[in-house]
């Protein structure tokens, strides 16, 4: 009798072991989003879309200014631009996308069950290009920034809402998203979260440092740092080069995991994008 | 047939010749070659350093030129680089989840 309760003992700890192990993006979301809420209690949940913006005054008020003529406006036009421009074949982007491609960037990083993958917003166009028999465009700036610029345009004010489904390749895909999230990396020894969750709002020289929450809600960006635009992947891949870590390629599962859990943090937020940063 | 005798002991010899410093050839290529082996176990966990990467170019560079000590200081410098990533990568498995906000 002794041993039946040792052996249920063990099995109920094993699995509460096991249960700790398994991903829980719905309690991640809470436990992230209320670690934001309890930090900075005067700040509600939709400001955090303004990252920097959301704890310095005097730059919210510099970069108000700013936004009276946003530096992102060519790229919107281009963007529009590309966007209704016909393929060779006679197609366009609308063609590939749910309700034509319009107020549809909130639902993106999306798992697509076929293959197993997390597409984003991004690798989708490049899908819908190469499906059209044109090769694909460069993941972190010209044609595709402004395309992303447009399409995010036309999403704006609506709430993130990407979704994890219950498919053990997804939530694989969003637990390797989360750890690279958390992992320091680099020669100096810096995670995402480092700078993101641990420093956000603090100053890293003259920078205010973003906050994670909210952060995708505005990308693509114009950055007067790159006097360009720049989307997300772009923004990785540099944070990645600043800590002394070899990036990956622009359209690597590491990197679009990445999007899929920290995009997924930020569920509920309206989309800001495209935006403008230092 | 003295230029082909010549052209033979220089083939035998030079491999084998030592720099002032006393660096080698084979020297410089054995520790590229370790360097390499190491920097491919960090790539294998994905936690290579820019660092690293920039250091075994430079021992590349160096052995080119035929500079081998530099090319021997250079690769020790990106196995230790690379050394030290792999120890990173392995720590970060298990620590990253004490940064996770609960």
């Amino acid at each position: 009798m002794k041993f039946a309760y040792v052996v249920l003992a063990l099995m109920t700890m094993m699995s509460g072991a096991l249960a700790a192990n398994q991903p829980d993006p719905a309690a991640d979301l809470k436990a992230f989003q209320g670690y934001f809420q309890h930090r900075f209690p005067k700040v509600p949940l939709s400001a955090y879309v303004d990252g920097p913006y959301t704890f310095s005054e005097s730059e919210r008020a510099q970069w108000k200014q700013i936004m009276e003529f946003p530096p992102y406006q060519f790229a919107l036009d281009s963007g529009k631009t590309l966007f209704e421009a016909k393929f060779p074949n006679g197609k366009d982007y609308a063609s590939c996308f749910p309700n034509g491609g319009i107020g549809i960037a909130q639902d993106y990083p999306k798992f697509d069950p076929k293959t197993g993958q997390v597409v984003t917003l991004g690798s989708a166009i490049n899908q819908c290009r190469v499906a059209n028999g044109l090769d694909t465009l460069k993941l972190t700036k010209g044609d595709m920034a402004d395309l992303l610029a447009y399409m995010t345009y036309t999403s704006r004010g609506k709430p993130i809402d990407v979704v994890v489904p219950d498919d053990p390749r997804a939530l694989a895909a969003y637990q390797a998203g989360k750890e690279y999230f958390y992992s320091r990396r680099g020669q100096l020894n810096f995670s995402c979260s480092s700078c993101h969750v641990q420093e956000a709002g603090k100053h890293l020289r003259g920078n205010v440092l973003a906050p994670a929450l909210g952060m995708t809600a505005s990308f693509p960006i114009y950055r007067s740092k790159w006097g360009d635009m720049g989307t997300l992947v772009r923004r990785f891949i540099g944070c990645d080069k600043k800590v002394k870590s070899a990036p990956d390629k622009p359209d690597s599962a590491t990197y679009r995991d990445l999007a899929y859990f920290l995009t997924y943090m930020s569920n509920g937020l309206p989309i800001a994008g495209p935006g403008a940063r230092p | 047939m003295k230029p082909f005798g010549v052209a033979v002991m220089m083939l035998l010899v030079l491999p084998g010749v030592a720099m002032a410093d006393g660096a080698t050839k084979a020297g410089a290529d054995q520790d590229i070659a370790l360097a390499k082996a190491k920097m491919q176990a960090a790539a294998a966990l994905g936690n290579q350093w820019t660092p690293t990467e920039a250091a075994f170019k430079r021992a590349e560079a160096a052995e080119q030129k035929g500079d081998f000590a530099a090319a021997q200081k250079a690769a020790a410098r990106a196995r230790q680089l690379a050394d030290l990533s792999i120890g990173q990568a392995t720590a970060q498995k298990k620590l990253w989840t004490g940064a996770v906000p609960h």
